[in-house]
């Protein structure tokens, strides 16, 4: 039988937005000493939907903090937040945003990272993880 | 346990332990929609897992079995529609598989306000909640769907649906005019692991229309939402 497929398939070059985020999690493992890491899991409820989490694996813990959902083309992804972040972050969304490409990702997780909900959570976390 | 409550926790603490020797404790977490008191020290449910909307608790008191305690607050009809109301379902059963194969057990009790029916996709499909109005169906454990297997949860919440129970037709009341309305819904609920129904009998679930001094209800038994709340709650008791 021939082989129907293009010789040039290759992996896309744009970043997809679960690999972003794994990498964000290894650097928040990083950054704690390991005390807290970001957990992506994906959902088994359909096409591509990951939660974020950030768990602290001392305290047997972890807190949903973001899902992305995306089809198969990987942009444009849908950032659905929780209720305080998503007033902090984002207050004339209704608690979803979507970034249409790899940098308005990075610039939506930038924000979410650094919102004082965010801060408070991963303080809380940390103080109990001294404790 | 209360969700969505908008009494400042130390107040309710206040209001709770009275004048006398405090008997109460706030149980903290993340989640802030659902705040949990109990007789016991913090230290005995601590947080496992939580969201916006869940809080999984892994209570440990002493000489007991342990068990697990989901308490979530899901989206309204208001603002989901059928298919998003199913879906955070299922999202809820991969979060609480999740948090039981971390303990390795399956002694979990998930309560709260759900936005849903007893008789609704979310709390009846496989994938879902799976909660079955049977104790004798609950106690096969699971069942095969499609070549996979599905947990049960024992939902004893209908058999306190319409007038065939003591006590209120439901735990919220709304008055739609439209061809199709329940007046009374079921939107609080308490479902059971089969684990756990050995140390629970449905003559210890009620919803209460009373605090043992004040009616929660008005004149016509609606839910009495200035005196409590526009829901009535449940009283639930395990044997354990």
């Amino acid at each position: 039988m021939i082989d129907l497929w293009p010789d040039d398939l290759e992996p896309s070059k744009v970043r997809a937005p679960a690999s972003i985020l794994k990498e964000q999690g290894t650097m928040l493992a990083d950054k704690t000493g390991h005390q807290l890491v970001g957990e992506l899991r994906a959902r088994a409820t359909g096409g591509f939907r990951y939660t974020f989490c950030i768990r602290a694996p001392s305290l047997s813990y972890a807190y949903e903090l973001f899902v992305i959902t995306h089809e198969v083309t990987l942009y444009p992804v849908t950032i659905h937040l929780d209720g305080v972040l998503c007033q902090e972050v984002f207050p004339e969304s209704d608690g979803s945003v979507q970034a249409d490409n790899e940098e308005a990702f990075i610039e939506v997780i930038r924000k979410i990272f650094g919102a004082a909900r965010t801060r408070d959570i991963i303080s809380s976390l940390l103080a109990q993880v001294k404790a | 346990m209360f969700t969505e409550c908008s009494i400042p926790t130390h107040r309710l603490l206040d209001a709770l332990n009275g004048d006398d020797e405090p008997q109460y404790f706030f149980a903290p977490g993340l989640c802030e929609r659902i705040v949990i008191f109990t007789r016991f020290v913090d230290d005995l449910i601590p947080p496992v897992y939580e969201s916006d909307k869940l809080t999984i608790r892994h209570l440990r008191l002493p000489g007991c079995p342990d068990i697990l305690l989901a308490v979530v607050h899901l989206s309204s009809k208001l603002y989901w529609d059928a298919d998003s109301q199913v879906m955070s379902c299922v999202e809820l059963c991969e979060d609480i598989e999740e948090a039981e194969k971390e303990v390795g057990h399956r002694r979990t009790v998930l309560l709260g306000d759900f936005n849903m029916h007893p008789f609704e996709a979310g709390l009846v499909n496989a994938k879902g909640l799976h909660g079955v109005m049977s104790r004798d169906v609950a106690s096969r454990k699971c069942r095969i769907v499609d070549g996979r297997t599905y947990n049960f949860f024992y939902n004893p919440m209908w058999s306190l649906l319409g007038d065939g129970s003591t006590g209120p037709a439901g735990t919220y009341y709304y008055h739609k005019s439209a061809h199709n309305a329940y007046f009374w819904h079921m939107f609080d609920q308490v479902l059971i692991r089969p684990d756990l129904l050995d140390v629970f009998s449905n003559e210890d679930l009620e919803i209460l229309d009373w605090d043992g001094k004040v009616s929660l209800v008005t004149p016509n038994g609606r839910p009495d939402k200035k005196t409590a709340s526009d829901h009535l709650p449940i009283k639930l008791r395990l044997r354990i």
